[in-house]
């Protein structure tokens, strides 16, 4: 069963928690250039938007790595790199079509690998903080 | 080098006059004074002259981050302290601070710096651009007259739009007494007139960028202890269903929603009655007195143009009109006329409030005048002295209950004796709003026997929260909540969520004030427990009161919040002046200080490890 989170602008509240707890949680900092979730603040125009992994259908950043570093965890419902295959080629960030500014998928530098969301192995810890439900997991069939 | 967790460890000390740029060790102030506001003390007690007036190049703006800044910790996101020699204080100025939320502290944070103190003037406007651990003063000319929202346009398009920005208006570069620091469309350092002082400085603007993070010591527990705290700290009133789509938050990390829909609405794209533009904008707390202007959009827009000018909401609509109401009694009274003012008079009118705003932010007419705040405009004037709505020190009436009716009897003596002491108005939401003041309304979070249950293990006594009592235990309280906010000014958290002193969930209705210890701990590795916490808040106060009384703050400053506490309160109520002093003599025993010249003794000072500070006001005569 594939899961991905899907994020309400409407609802959400501008705190960043999200980002905060992401990057807490992966690397062990507070850190929104790590987070694996971005949130897009433009404060003047009240307008937010998050960029964050769909987990496609047919995922395109799996299809394009050379090394099967991008799999499946049945367990979380989602496609994650695995951090010792990937070569750090940056293939799967230029394949993603949602990763224009370079925020869903990218080169995570005290590791040399790509990262992305991996949905916390089945507990996203983004859904956990938000005080606001703006982010739900959605469940495919 | 042992790693640092929490704090980043370098502050960047700015000299505009010589454009020199050094980078300060954050962790010789670290352990003894946490960061935020007490870092800022140490600071300003080394290097701010005592002299000095505000808008001498000699005073100095620290902006100072603490530990939990930029982390997770809820509503530490942003947060940030603002300080120096204060020009909206009164009579003269004095050293203050100001606390800011929103984005810029942690951005600050991640570009590799705890805070900045900045010094000096520059010769001309300019600008300060910090990116990833490189700082640059830039030419500021093109900026200089433009609003803050210009501003901070201007600076995200020059220097892209993942910055942050902190600016001032033409308030700021006019020096008006209360003129504000901005950031973002709300987040404003507002009491002190510290925008002025950027003014004076010649220094626009401070724009941040940062890839880099706060490193956490006990990652896991950390977030774990977050995730509790924003459980904890007043969880929310109502379902949050009813919340999102109107409310958004103050500032970064704040998931605790103590702020609910009705304190804080965001506008889209409202349009303007004065000027052809569609404002954007967020009302909070007491700025809402805007929308009672005709027509609403108007005042809307009025609210909006104090942002863009950058002047003090807070004296806007609790000085000259709303719950203050200064310049309406004034104008009811005939004191003061059309003449006066120089224009027509319609308080009631969004336009009227747009055209004052500029007229205070460019300094014309009435609004020089007005422009050096509610207290010097009554002086100048020679008249209104008896409808200021200002307690003392220069700054107008907040939860003292009086001219809000809340809190209401005994309460309001903590806070008689919290303004007292303090350098500015002083942050009562916990003890005067929050317990006392929402415990005697209806859906009240706390019964009264849970209330006295609080009051007997916080403060020693139930007679701290009794409402049958009266001028008995009510010091305890206030050294308690003074030495807490210190702290809390210093980690730092917000103070309308913190301290956790009651739950609406818990079975005894204790909340948890060890949360602050808790958060502190696991995010810098250095355990300490809420009494050790508590302690370096005891340590931040004394040195603020040390700073105080080399300005030349004696207990005769103190007691000239009396007078205000003289007026009948909501329920006829006045203070008993025999008795307040009596409690004032109870307060500075307490404290260690000198009842008869309100200066702290060797002894108290040297317990917290001020020796120092001992020995500097022995030298000029200032130690009992």
């Amino acid at each position: 069963m594939r899961r991905w989170i899907e994020f309400d602008n409407e609802r959400c509240i501008w705190c960043r928690s999200c980002e905060l707890i992401c990057s807490l949680h992966h690397e062990n900092e507070c850190n929104p250039s790590l987070s694996r979730i971005r949130i897009s603040l433009n404060l003047f125009e009240a307008e937010v938007e998050a960029h964050i992994c769909r987990q496609c259908e047919n995922p395109r950043c799996l299809n394009v790595c050379p090394v099967g570093a991008i799999q499946m965890d049945e367990n979380a419902g989602a496609y994650i790199i695995i951090e010792d295959k990937c070569i750090s080629c940056g293939l799967c960030a230029e394949a993603c079509p949602y990763n224009a500014d370079k925020n869903v998928i990218f080169f995570n530098p005290a590791k040399k690998t790509y990262v992305k969301c991996d949905l916390c192995s089945g507990n996203p810890q983004c859904i956990d903080i938000c005080p606001s439900q703006a982010l739900k997991l959605s469940v495919s069939r | 080098m042992r790693r640092i967790y929490g704090w980043i460890g370098k502050i960047l000390s700015v000299d505009l006059t010589e454009e020199r740029i050094i980078e300060v060790d954050t962790m010789k102030y670290a352990e003894a004074f946490i960061g935020g506001r007490g870092i800022a003390a140490r600071i300003a007690w080394e290097e701010i002259p005592p002299e000095a007036d505000a808008f001498d190049p000699e005073n100095k703006l620290i902006v100072m981050t603490g530990p939990l800044t930029g982390t997770l910790a809820p509503t530490s996101g942003g947060r940030i302290t603002f300080a120096g020699i204060a020009p909206q204080a009164y009579p003269k100025p004095h050293y203050t601070r100001s606390n800011m939320g929103g984005y810029w502290g942690a951005e600050l944070k991640y570009a590799g710096y705890d805070g900045l103190i900045i010094s000096g003037k520059a010769s001309d406007p300019v600008y300060l651009w910090i990116k990833d651990g490189e700082a640059e003063i830039k030419n500021g000319q093109k900026l200089w007259g433009l609003d803050t929202i210009t501003t901070q346009k201007e600076l995200l398009k020059q220097h892209g739009k993942d910055c942050q920005v902190i600016c001032i208006g033409p308030a700021g570069e006019n020096l008006v007494r209360i003129a504000t620091i901005q950031s973002g469309i709300e987040n404003a350092a507002g009491q002190g007139g510290f925008g002025a002082v950027m003014g004076s400085k010649n220094l626009k603007a401070v724009v941040v960028k940062g890839t880099g993070g706060v490193p956490i010591a006990r990652p896991e527990e950390f977030k774990e202890i977050c995730k509790y705290a924003s459980r904890v700290v007043h969880p929310p009133r109502e379902p949050p269903e009813n919340h999102a789509v109107t409310h958004k938050v103050c500032g970064m990390s704040c998931s605790t929603q103590e702020c609910g829909a009705g304190h804080a609405k965001i506008f889209k794209r409202v349009k303007g009655k004065t000027y052809p533009i569609l404002y954007t904008g967020t009302l909070q707390c007491a700025s809402h007195a805007y929308l009672k202007f005709k027509p609403w959009e108007a005042g809307f827009e009025a609210a909006q143009l104090a942002n863009r000018y950058g002047i003090n909401h807070w004296e806007i609509v609790l000085g000259f009109t709303g719950t203050g109401g200064w310049l309406n009694k004034c104008v009811e009274k005939g004191l003061i006329t059309e003449k006066d003012m120089g224009m027509p008079i319609d308080l009631e009118s969004g336009t009227f409030w747009s055209e004052l705003l500029r007229k205070i932010a460019y300094k014309e007419g009435i609004g020089k005048i007005f422009a050096e705040g509610v207290p010097r405009a009554a002086d100048i004037l020679g008249k209104g002295h008896e409808y200021l709505p200002h307690v003392a020190h220069g700054y107008e009436t907040h939860w003292d209950g009086h001219l809000f009716g809340a809190p209401r009897y005994p309460y309001w003596i903590v806070a008689a004796l919290q303004w007292a002491m303090d350098s500015r108005d002083p942050l009562v939401h916990c003890y005067a709003e929050e317990i006392t003041y929402w415990t005697a309304r209806p859906g009240s979070p706390v019964s009264i026997e849970q209330l006295k249950a609080i009051g007997k293990r916080l403060y020693g006594s139930e007679l701290a929260v009794d409402p049958e009592s009266h001028y008995e235990y009510k010091a305890q309280p206030t050294i308690w909540h003074q030495n807490r906010l210190a702290v809390d000014d210093s980690v730092p958290v917000c103070e309308e969520a913190f301290p956790a002193i009651y739950s609406r969930t818990s079975p005894d209705g204790f909340g948890d004030t060890s949360l602050e210890a808790k958060l502190f701990s696991a995010a810098t590795g250095v355990n300490m427990d809420e009494e050790e916490l508590d302690r370096a808040g005891d340590r931040i106060y004394n040195l603020e009161r040390a700073i105080m009384v080399r300005e030349g703050r004696t207990r005769s400053l103190d007691e000239t919040v009396i007078p205000y506490f003289e007026k009948p309160d909501r329920a006829g109520i006045r203070l008993d002046v025999e008795k307040f002093r009596a409690l004032m003599d109870e307060f500075y025993i307490l404290r260690g200080w000198d009842p008869v010249t309100g200066w702290p003794k060797r002894e108290k000072l040297e317990e917290l490890g001020l020796k120092d500070v001992a020995d500097e006001l022995a030298k000029i005569g200032k130690l009992p």
